[in-house]
């Protein structure tokens, strides 16, 4: 007699048979079986597991950085700046550490495409594709001049160059291309114009200004060359006293540049024009005694004098006592540097402005002191807008035939109410050289992918004197060919004589241009190969150097005068808040900001990643009764958006703010130019913002943006540089040893301008997984490091933004280790906190324990959708789910120069391991090395007075030291 | 009696999984049954003649097929054994063709060991040590269990020897980052 359940299989049993089963399948020799496939013929460069690099440019914005792309066995898997280039100095920004996603994204078009009758776009040959441009362009130029028409970035070289001589030869005039680059700073040029009749883009050497005032542009972010002028103030900064760099912020807006700033002039949009003018007229006053001042501004008080400060001071929205203190400031620091406008700024007088920031360099003698013409090479600028809107017109009319578009994104970057989109459908054909689907290119009828810039043969001059060269660092990886290559060969295809162009392929029309720039850097007919060889290993040619005075211009006679009056104010109207936009680093004009990284890095200011945001102070808010993550409508008389709300007390009460590169903020774009330069108007509208109802949860990554008095971070000031520090000298337990070195990095917070390259290059390095818009709302970003970014101590109290980048600290006394149950975190001899993953089982204990929160744990396998997986760092172990994960302080590279150092028979050198947060850092903010070597760099840093660890009181003995931001209270 | 179906059950996944441990696995099968005893046993050549990373990188190389025409460029057939002949005229074949020999993985590391051929070598370990006696090998086989068990066996062995100078030999980041 049994009993029933005995028979029946229990859970306990049924367990133990099936892992017994497990262990015999898994002992079962019928592994999957790799293939190994030898080359052919080795390449000489290669050897398999070692890296090699290649020089390059990045493509991603007009600064034209230069870059290093690291390959491995084949294909580029990280890009660094160049160091030898001039303007980068071997740093990139995030968007430009970003860029290497777009060579891999999934969505990049695999060859040439045709929009069928179905309307959709199915592949095609490349002959068949070239054949139906080749026709479409000669029944295109019967219908007379203007039917043929191009839209392109700007291309300072040799694309841009060859497009040129391709519209000429299919019978186009020059207007007909059009160069287009939505920030154009336009104004700029028209105020040189007017000023010096020097149509050019000023260059700044921030180095020497001992003040910097910024009229709302954003030199850290996007304006101009961010990364130069993001290294050239940090020059000045990292000191205590007379001699540390000022900066000064006016705007509506607290912006991540304005972060940087020791103080913001809370002007009202548009109010940027009233406090240049003030303190334009405050240092012409004689009263005031200015010292130095230059005679010609001073002949223009008579026509200040004009201006009532009371007036100037209502217009701007600050107090006069504001305007005046910025003077005397200006005054007594020279030389200064005065910049100005950015996008924020950019409204119907942006001219004007640009004119009058100029003037105020002309008065305090900064011209060919910090800020120089004559170095804009007047390569392929951008076109005027009015070129723009007439090429709309155009479309709109049905006067274009054949649109051939290179790079540029009419449709997704031009504010709505210009209806570019709309215009393009009424192109019979047009053509797109756009390597990934875009507004623009989802209306083309003909997509002609080009290869991506690490993919390509080019040149790019972004100033007079640099010519970085651009040169594949891998083969294509899919069927892709140069734009100059396909119009080459259309051309060829084409009736006229004109566009039978005499190179063989668009790499020897490269070619011919080098020649042309060897020759201009040696002055003679050179032996070009061995030149090129050694310009491509360097990355350009460089003759790059700032003008002496003698070559700087002089102010026209009566040019002055016109932009000495306070133009009429706008009457109230469309709304009752003044709409600001801005642009981000990580988004830019919005090409390319869908790419992961873009995405997935939140932004500094907000703390928001993958949606786009409208900021309101906290009292708007309240009146509106809108709290953090409502939706909200923002209306203007262009268009209406609805966005999910992010309060945020940088930003005046009577002012909404929305970021560019997105559809939201270009709807509500009214069609408004500056009047000077006919450039897009991006701050001229009132908006209307009501709230819509409850948001989905945000995915932001701040908890709390304020410090509730646990002085997270710390400032320093002249008056009391030093800081008070906890006595951890009575030690309950042993502490780690470190026989050999003691890892250790510095952060200089008076140099992070928070930028969040480091974060990028952070992701490009280790393979960190992008986990998409919900993993953030639920707090599941898996960074490395994070920027985190204090406005205050309480909500309500002072503003004071600190930033302080988090990443793991390496502690010596770290908490995280001896809570680990399976000892897959542990500390290494040379300082390290280690994380072994194959070993890690998931208890999450170590992260509960970590009071910095830098742990993040594999919720999910992390997805790299093919091929972006090709980007993967082969030095770094892809991590699973159910893993935790931190930074290593970059314990590839540290292995990585030990094992140079071990072949070359000497010791590591002081900063030979750079970690890849510090090596594209524009600010040079963050040092590696050995803390054991009192000599390394680290060590001087991590001594200064100004040096303080996070949460230090825990005695938890960091190995990385802050250096606190020096804050200076603004004198009266 | 109740534990008597688990017991047995359990025993009977264990022998099996005792007897598939035990036995080493087979040879996998080349498309070319090249022989590393003709190679580097009767003709003494170098192993780093072939798998020339092996002092320069992590990766020792599999042979380039221009490696391979190197040689068989002038050896063309054996004229005592004709099996030979024929595995040499697949080879050359391949080569007319300009295609790659696609062989099958012998050895393999998981993918979170960063092990690297040029440490080892460089550091006088034989590569027979890891490889077994390949000279004598007519096909390539895989001799060391290549685990973490048996690495760390060498690893403290050879640290024994200089306990202050090779301490990192057994932390779990010289091999795992």
């Amino acid at each position: 007699m049994t009993d029933p359940s005995e028979k029946a299989l229990g859970r306990r049993t049924f367990l133990r048979i099936a892992g017994a089963l497990g262990v015999v399948a898994g002992c079962s020799p019928k592994a999957a079986t790799q293939k190994v496939i030898p080359f052919l013929v080795p390449p000489d460069d290669i050897v398999p597991g070692t890296p090699l690099y290649y020089r390059t440019v990045c493509r991603e914005c007009p600064a034209g950085c230069g870059v290093t792309a690291r390959t491995r066995e084949g294909r580029a898997v990280k890009l660094e700046g160049n160091p030898e280039d001039p303007i980068g100095r071997g740093a990139l920004c995030a968007r430009g550490q970003a860029g290497i996603q777009a060579l891999y994204a999934p969505d990049r078009f695999k060859g040439p495409m045709r929009r069928g009758a179905d309307g959709r776009l199915a592949p095609v040959g490349w002959d068949e594709a070239e054949d139906a441009l080749s026709k479409a362009l000669v029944a295109a130029r019967e219908k007379g001049p203007g039917a043929i028409r191009m839209v392109t970035r700007p291309e300072p070289g040799s694309a841009g160059a060859f497009q040129e001589a391709f519209m000429r030869a299919v019978g186009g005039a020059a207007e007909d291309r059009l160069v287009l680059d939505p920030f154009d700073p336009a104004p700029l040029r028209a105020a040189g114009e007017a000023l010096f009749s020097r149509t050019e883009i000023p260059v700044y050497d921030l180095t020497r200004a001992r003040s910097i005032v910024s009229f709302g542009a954003d030199f850290l972010e996007t304006w101009l060359s961010p990364v130069e002028y993001a290294r050239q103030l940090a020059e000045g900064r990292g000191r205590v006293g007379e001699d540390r760099t000022r900066l000064t912020w006016v705007s509506p807006r607290l912006s991540l540049t304005g972060y940087s700033a020791d103080g913001w002039l809370r002007a009202r949009a548009g109010g940027e024009l009233a406090v240049a003018l003030g303190l334009l007229r405050w240092l012409a006053d004689p009263a005031n005694g200015v010292p130095g001042l230059a005679p010609e501004a001073r002949a223009l008080f008579p026509r200040l004098a004009a201006l009532d400060p009371a007036e100037l001071s209502r217009r701007a929205g600050v107090p006069w006592a504001g305007i005046e203190r910025l003077g005397r400031e200006l005054a007594l620091r020279r030389p200064s540097a005065l910049l100005g406008p950015g996008q924020s700024s950019q409204g119907p007088d942006a001219t004007q402005l640009a004119a009058v920031i100029m003037l105020l360099n002309v008065a305090l003698g900064n011209l060919w002191q910090t800020v120089y013409y004559g170095l804009d090479p007047q390569e392929d600028p951008p076109s005027p807008f009015a070129e723009v809107e007439s090429l709309v017109a155009d479309m709109a009319a049905g006067r274009v035939q054949v649109l051939l578009v290179h790079h540029a994104d009419p449709a997704g970057t031009l504010p709505a109410a210009l209806r570019a989109g709309e215009a393009l459908g009424k192109v019979p054909l047009v053509v797109s050289f756009g390597d990934r689907p875009d507004p623009t290119t989802s209306r083309a009828h003909l997509v002609l992918p080009d290869h991506h810039a690490l993919e390509a043969w080019g040149d790019v001059t972004p100033r007079l004197g640099v010519v970085n060269l651009c040169q594949p660092a891998m083969t294509p990886l899919a069927d892709t060919r140069a734009a100059g290559q396909v119009l080459l060969e259309v051309g060829a295809k084409l009736p006229f004589p004109a566009a039978h162009f005499p190179w063989p392929d668009f790499y020897d029309y490269t070619q011919t241009r080098a020649q042309m720039y060897a020759m201009v850097a040696l002055g003679k007919f050179p032996d070009l190969m061995a030149i090129q060889r050694d310009a491509l290993q360097r990355g350009g040619y460089w003759s790059y150097q700032l003008p002496a005075r003698k070559e700087m211009p002089d102010l026209l006679r009566g040019a002055a005068e016109r932009f000495l009056s306070l133009p009429p104010s706008p009457p109230p109207e469309g709304g009752d808040l003044d709409l600001v936009v801005f642009p981000t680093v990580l988004r830019g004009d919005g090409r390319g900001a869908d790419l992961p990284w873009r995405r997935e890095v939140p932004d500094t200011v907000s703390s928001l990643s993958w949606i786009p945001w409208a900021e309101l102070s906290p009292a708007t808010a309240r009146r509106l009764g809108v709290a953090t993550g409502d939706r909200v409508s923002v209306t203007t008389s262009a268009g209406r958006a609805e966005l999910q709300a992010y309060v945020y007390p940088g930003l005046r009460d009577d002012a909404v703010a929305l970021p560019l590169g997105g559809p939201e903020a270009l709807a509500v774009l009214p069609p408004v130019r500056d009047g000077g330069s006919g450039a897009i108007a991006f701050r001229s509208a009132r908006a209307a913002v009501a709230r819509a109802g409850r948001g989905k949860p945000l995915p932001i990554l701040e908890g709390s943006p304020y410090q509730h008095g646990r002085e997270i971070v710390r400032t320093v000031s002249a008056a009391a540089p030093a800081l008070r520090r906890p006595d951890l000298s009575h030690l309950m337990y042993r502490e780690p040893e470190h026989p050999t070195h003691r890892w250790g990095m510095a952060i200089d917070l008076d140099r992070c301008t928070g930028c969040q390259a480091c974060v990028v290059a952070c992701f490009a390095e280790n393979n960190v997984p992008v986990m998409g818009p919900e993993a953030a709302s639920q707090g599941r970003y898996m960074g490395w490091i994070r920027m985190e970014r204090y406005l205050g101590d309480e909500p309500g109290g002072e503003l004071e933004v600190n930033l302080l980048p988090m990443l793991c600290q390496q502690c010596t006394n770290a908490p995280c280790e001896p809570v680990c149950p399976v000892y897959a975190t542990y500390h290494t001899a040379e300082g390290l906190n280690a994380q072994v993953y194959n070993r890690c089982v998931g208890t999450r204990y170590c992260s509960n324990n970590c009071p910095y929160k830098v742990r993040t744990f594999n919720w999910r396998d992390a997805q790299f959708p093919k091929p972006l997986q090709m980007q993967l760092n082969p030095d770094v172990t892809v991590r699973s789910k159910g893993v935790m994960e931190k930074c290593t302080f970059c314990v590839q590279r540290i292995r990585y120069a030990e094992n140079q150092a071990r072949d070359e028979g000497r010791p590591v050198r002081d900063g030979e391991i750079v970690p890849a947060c510090a090596q594209t850092c524009p600010a040079q903010a963050i040092a590696f090395g050995d803390l054991h070597d009192p000599g390394s760099r680290v060590s001087r840093l991590a001594g200064e007075k100004r040096g303080f660890g996070a949460l230090e009181e825990l005695n938890t003995r960091p190995a990385i030291t802050y250096l606190a931001r020096v804050r200076e209270k603004e004198e009266p | 009696m109740r534990v008597l179906p688990a017991a047995a059950a359990s025993a009977l996944a264990g022998a099996l999984a005792l007897l598939a441990a035990c036995r080493a696995p087979p040879p996998p099968e080349q498309p070319i049954r090249f022989s590393h005893r003709i190679h580097a046993g009767d003709n003494h050549i170098g192993c780093t003649s072939c798998h020339g990373y092996a002092e320069r990188g992590p990766v020792a190389g599999i042979p380039s097929m221009a490696r391979c025409q190197g040689c068989h460029k002038f050896v063309k057939e054996d004229q005592e054994n004709p099996a030979i002949t024929a595995e040499i005229k697949a080879l050359l074949q391949k080569l007319e063709d300009g295609t790659a020999v696609e062989w099958v993985r012998v050895h393999r590391v998981p993918d979170h060991v960063f092990f690297t051929h040029e440490r080892h070598v460089l550091g006088g370990v034989r590569c027979q040590e890891c490889h077994g006696e390949v000279e004598r090998m007519e096909v390539m086989r895989q001799v060391s269990p290549l685990t973490m068990g048996w690495c760390l066996e060498c690893h403290r062995r050879k640290q024994a020897e200089k306990p202050l100078e090779r301490a990192r030999l057994t932390d779990c980041w010289t091999c795992h980052k």
